[in-house]
């Protein structure tokens, strides 16, 4: 299928085994593909203790799972937290009465306000995390598996209840560095994933009414979560039927419905009716109940695996579910297909079919006999030849990056930091980010896919001859509409130049009723106050070009002190001081921003244009600069050296 | 699955617009030279229902006898246990049409009125229509209704996938030669819209249809397919379609416009998308990027130019055409999502803008809906669904009949499935045969298409014991006789649809 690659790789990769030794340019790619993005710290720390000793402190470094106590607050604690502070009359409680059910005064959350705005309060922890959190690879293996077991704030009724997201996203961050049977167990048990694949209120089949039970769960555990539509081998190749020449099922309608009579009997907490679903009802922050009456406790059978039946009188839902998820562990398609999508998710979105194999084996065996071990998983991703060879141009080693990754990775290397003096309902706000609509401007919002079936899908083939001939996927390049691009192009032009920290300090010096006296912190504030406000539609958040601005001042005059003076309108010589300078920071960002990927062709055209073309206004030295350092960013953000990882 | 709403992407490597130095592609397809030469304008509109559409609610029987008949619908429905009832009243709600003035009063005028609920709303009645084959169009739908009686839509029933006939012997002998992964949702949608029913991989079959036809529109920029939606429809193996999103376009900010220096600087990025990457995914990125400079300008003038276009025209209670009707205007307790109306409003536009360009002689849109897989909730979603699907389909052909070509532009409609007839006490599963709608003045309507099929529980009809109808019609069918409309040969069919000649016809005689 891969043709004429194979030899050429025969020759770069002469032995698979992991790779510990890290480069320096491989610092910043190794970091795209374990954390939400490098930064000069982050690769600086990586350099100093190699890629072993990094890989073990983020394995073994614990989480906010490992306690209650321990002061490091799950999505839910810090949503809870956030929203008392936004809405203290709704949410007027202790913390711990929403969290606590053994307390008698427990509180489900956000049930009775069945506030939608929770969703905004979510996406700001979840942006704390992504940018600031020290336990980035958990955080990155969790935004993985959200895109495998898709749960969405789409979702008619959960865009009401926004906290089963936050439970959802828990619970994936909670498992990420766990074992992947325990993920499949509490997302079978979770009253998030009950509303969203409506099994909650499932009932066993009614001979008189000709009801059956729902499908829906059932048929996506398989299709989605574990086994896919088709039989693969360990490396993830579909498998060829020899008589039909197609692919070959791995299992029937059958099958579904009697898969579909396991997950009967459970429901939220906490409903006035089995099965009810309205808006103020139901506990979405923990998992589901068993009604014994609505179950169906007879023997299953599922594609040949039989699911003994139990005794009613045991009211034991879990048996069954306990079952299948050891029949599907147990299946030979969970390990390729699970382990490919998190190498696309990762590194990837067309792995060598080795490469596969290697992690899937990893997936079945961590070596002393575990299957599922998704700690041993994510190492043998990041380790393998296949992730650690760089340079590579072939069709194997490309991911274009998913907006929300490619966002993410912009604000980090710019120092981002939340904006603070903004306002919501009357109370100054700090220390929260919100970004203005996520999917309109970056086509992507973490855990608000379209549907189950993720924002894209894991097998799409751009309508483009050399990647249809080449079986090539690319599955972020489904979401790239000709208007998206546009639109990412906007957004990040609109965060470079409104809300970059040395935009708003000259915004603010050019103010001229404002006090000039203040302190830099008090003019963001006054930034923050009267350009947001409370105006509910703005971004909050601020990056810093302050290393970019004192590279170029640096280069260009041999000091910092912000003036600028020797930037010059018609100072065009190919040798001169500005053409230095901008050479300088154009090789600062092709290293900082594209682990120095970027063609010579492409390096030129930008110091090219900053040269002799960008216009200076002598008037305003330090405004120029910041424009031309703005100029440049957006240029390479925007650009394939950017957007296409390889 | 659950409700979508949905967008996207792809780009063009055809055009030879965009052939700049370092980019150039060469036609692979040996058609690429015999695209015909048409002197009218024709446009397909194809408004998929994503989820699989229970369309055994929207097209009902109403003779009471038979296999087919509204007893049996009714008593597999659950008509006599209100609590978990998805049956519809055999109650003909057509005297609430009217026919002067606006179609419908507002509120608890509305024929489907009831306790100003959309639950009770959905059950309540149907608008008979009668004929040789009689049927029901759903309460919620008095716009298709009404369209129905002035013979501008037809009705198709019991039609799905297929590879080729098949029956119910042969599917419990394992004989049948059926479509892959029946059933499951991305595999069907895929596959009622590759037009090739056991190949998931295959182009989509407008896509195909415009590598075969190349220079149909003489090149011009828009080329012929165009998707406010993600789907497979319009992807084709060397084209791609434009895809947009509804609403005013955007333009890159500090690269639009006329100053010299804004000209210099969109240079910079035309350079930078033009560079050969010797990467097929840096390349197509280019590709992207430079086609989207491309389009920006085209786009903006498709939209300002058309800003005024169908001021004046009013919908079906005499609101502005294509707005969204509130929840008290349509007398029921929740408001529709207004997503379709805006993908099909934009469809109208781009119409309208389409008649100033001499090139564009053929057209093919694709819009979607979302929100049908009703598992559960059905009583709650459903309405809202089918109430905003009849509105946008109305307004719709108001705009096309203002312009003159209500003879020219035929729409209709697709799903991944239909669904159980049977309900799981809240909705209804996967299935597989459903009823499908086509609107637009050459559509030979007021009736319907094939027959209402017989829906006895493990019947001749039934794949299984749940109320899965075997198809009596394939998807491909009806989308070969609206390709032949539009003009694609006898010599092309096959091509286009590679099962086509596995039916004892290839076209239908709805157009």
């Amino acid at each position: 299928m891969k043709g004429s690659i194979v030899p050429i790789l025969a020759l770069l990769l002469l032995n698979s085994d992991p790779i510990t030794d890290i480069s320096p340019p491989d610092t910043v790619h190794f970091l795209d593909q374990a954390t939400f993005g490098a930064t000069e710290q982050s690769a600086a720390t990586l350099k100093n203790m190699g890629i072993e000793k990094w890989l073990d402190q983020q394995l073994n470094m614990g989480s906010a799972y490992d306690s209650d106590t321990d002061g490091w607050p799950t999505y839910l604690e810090e949503t809870i937290r956030v929203a008392k502070i936004i809405w203290p009359a709704d949410f007027p409680k202790e913390i711990s009465v929403y969290l606590d059910p053994t307390n008698p005064d427990y509180t489900v959350f956000n049930q009775s306000k069945a506030s939608r705005e929770i969703r905004d309060v979510f996406l700001n922890v979840w942006f704390q995390n992504a940018l600031h959190g020290e336990d980035q690879l958990r955080q990155r293996m969790a935004y993985a598996l959200s895109q495998i077991i898709v749960v969405s704030t789409l979702d008619l009724l959960l865009q009401h209840r926004p906290e089963a997201i936050v439970s959802h996203q828990d619970l994936l961050a909670k498992h990420a560095l766990g074992n992947y049977a325990d993920l499949l167990k509490e997302v079978a048990l979770s009253t998030t994933m009950g509303y969203y694949l409506t099994h909650h209120g499932n009932k066993k089949a009614n001979p008189d009414t000709g009801t059956r039970p729902d499908e829906n769960f059932a048929r996506e555990i398989m299709q989605l979560f574990t086994i896919g539509l088709y039989e693969l081998s360990l490396d993830g190749v579909t498998k060829i039927d020899s008589v039909t020449g197609k692919p070959i099922p791995t299992y029937d309608q059958t099958d579904i419905e009697e898969l579909s009579r396991v997950f009967t009997g459970w429901d939220s907490r906490y409903n006035a009716r089995y099965g009810s679903q309205r808006r103020t009802e139901g506990d979405l922050t923990r998992s589901m109940e068993f009604t014994a009456e609505h179950h169906d406790f007879g023997k299953k059978i599922v594609m040949g695996t039989t699911i003994p039946a139990t005794d009613p009188a045991n009211a034991d839902g879990e048996a069954d579910i306990d079952a299948v998820i050891i029949m599907l562990m147990n299946h030979p398609n969970t390990a390729p297909f699970v382990s490919k999508q998190l190498i696309q998710r990762l590194v990837t979105t067309n792995p060598n079919p080795a490469y596969v194999r290697r992690v899937a084996q990893v997936f079945l065996d961590n070596g002393i006999g575990i299957r599922g071990d998704l700690k041993a998983v994510a190492r043998a991703i990041l380790l393998d030849p296949e992730a650690r060879t760089l340079g590579r141009t072939d069709n194997y080693a490309a991911k274009t990056k998913e907006p929300v990754l490619a966002l993410t990775r912009f604000l980090r290397s710019f120092s981002v930091q939340p904006l603070n003096g903004w306002s919501k309902n009357g109370i100054v706000m700090s220390d929260f980010y919100r970004i203005n609509k996520m999917t309109k401007n970056l086509g992507q919002e973490p855990l608000h896919a379209f549907s189950v079936f993720n924002f894209y899908s894991p097998d799409f083939i751009p309508s483009e001859a050399s990647f249809m001939d080449n079986q090539l996927t690319a599955p972020e390049f489904e979401i790239q509409t000709d208007q998206l691009l546009i639109d990412y192009s906007n957004f990040i032009y609109t965060i470079g130049s409104q809300y970059e920290h040395n935009a708003i300090i000259q915004w603010y010096q050019e103010q001229l009723d404002h006090d000039q006296t203040v302190a830099e912190e008090e003019m963001l504030r006054i930034y923050a106050e009267e350009i947001i406000g409370d105006k509910g539609w703005k971004n909050t958040l601020m990056i810093s070009f302050d290393q970019e601005m004192e590279l170029l001042e640096q280069e260009l005059e041999g000091d910092t002190n912000g003036d600028f003076s020797s930037l010059n309108r018609d100072d065009h010589a190919p040798d001169g001081s500005k053409a230095q300078a901008v050479q300088a920071l154009v090789d600062h960002l092709d290293q900082k921003l594209t682990a120095s990927t970027m063609t010579d062709a492409q390096k030129d055209l930008v110091i090219n244009y900053l040269v002799n073309t960008f216009s200076v206004t002598e008037s305003n030295r330090p405004k120029s600069a910041r424009l031309m350092i703005l100029e440049a960013i957006r240029v390479i953000i925007t650009s394939s050296a950017y957007m296409v990882q390889h | 699955m659950k409700k979508t709403s949905r967008r996207e992407f792809l780009r063009l490597g055809r055009n030879a617009a965009l052939s700049l130095t370092g980019m150039s592609l060469l036609p692979r397809s040996v058609f690429a030279s015999s695209s015909p030469a048409f002197t009218d304008y024709k446009a397909l509109v194809c408004v998929f229902l994503n989820g699989g559409c229970d369309s055994v609610n929207m097209v009902l029987p109403t003779a009471p006898s038979g296999g087919a008949g509204y007893d049996m619908y009714a008593g597999i429905r659950g008509l006599d246990n209100p609590d978990i009832s998805l049956a519809v009243n055999n109650i003909d709600l057509s005297a609430g049409l009217r026919s002067t003035g606006n179609l419908l009063g507002a509120g608890w005028s509305n024929p489907y009125y009831k306790n100003a609920t959309r639950t009770d709303a959905y059950l309540k009645g149907m608008y008979h229509i009668g004929g040789t084959k009689p049927f029901g169009i759903h309460g919620m739908m008095p716009e298709l209704a009404r369209l129905v009686q002035q013979q501008q839509a037809a009705v198709i029933a019991n039609a799905g996938t297929l590879v080729r006939p098949v029956t119910r012997d042969g599917i419990l002998n394992n004989a049948a030669d059926l479509p892959s992964f029946l059933f499951s949702h991305n595999s069907q949608q895929t596959l009622t819209q590759t037009g090739e029913a056991k190949n998931t991989n295959a182009a989509g079959w407008a896509g195909r249809l415009f590598d075969n036809w190349q220079q149909v529109n003489n090149n011009h920029l828009l080329g012929m397919n165009i998707a406010y939606s993600r789907g497979r429809l319009p992807m084709g193996r060397e084209t791609t379609p434009l895809r947009l999103s509804t609403g005013s376009p955007p333009a890159y900010k500090n690269l639009t416009g006329d100053k010299e220096q804004t000209l210099a600087r969109r240079q910079l990025y035309l350079n930078m998308s033009d560079l050969s990457m010797q990467s097929p995914f840096k390349d197509l990125y280019n590709r992207m990027l430079l086609r989207s400079f491309q389009l920006t300008d085209v786009l903006a003038e498709a939209w300002e130019s058309t800003a005024s276009t169908f001021d004046g025209l009013t919908g079906s209670y005499g609101q502005p055409l294509f707005s969204v009707p509130e929840q008290i205007v349509l007398g029921i307790d929740d408001d529709i999502s207004g997503d379709l109306i805006r993908q099909l409003e934009a469809v109208a536009r781009m119409i309208a803008y389409s008649q100033s360009q001499t090139d564009i002689k053929r057209q093919i849109f694709f819009v979607q809906q979302g929100g049908y897989d009703t598992h559960g909730a059905q009583r709650f979603n459903h309405p809202l669904l089918l109430r905003e699907l009849s509105l946008a389909l109305w307004d719709f052909q108001q705009a096309m009949t203002f312009l003159s070509l209500n003879d020219h532009v035929a729409t209709y409609n697709l799903s991944d499935f239909g669904r159980t007839v049977t309900n799981n006490s809240d909705g209804t599963g996967h299935a597989w045969g459903g009823h499908y709608l086509v609107t637009g003045g050459s559509v030979n309507g007021g009736k319907l298409y094939g027959d209402l099929p017989d829906l006895t529980l493990g019947g001749t009809h039934d794949h299984g014991r749940k109320g899965r109808l075997i198809p009596q019609i394939a998807t491909d069918q009806i989308q070969a006789t609206l390709a032949r409309w539009f003009g694609v040969d006898d010599t092309l069919m096959p091509t286009i649809f590679p099962n086509i000649d596995n039916f004892s016809s290839r076209y239908l005689s709805f157009i």
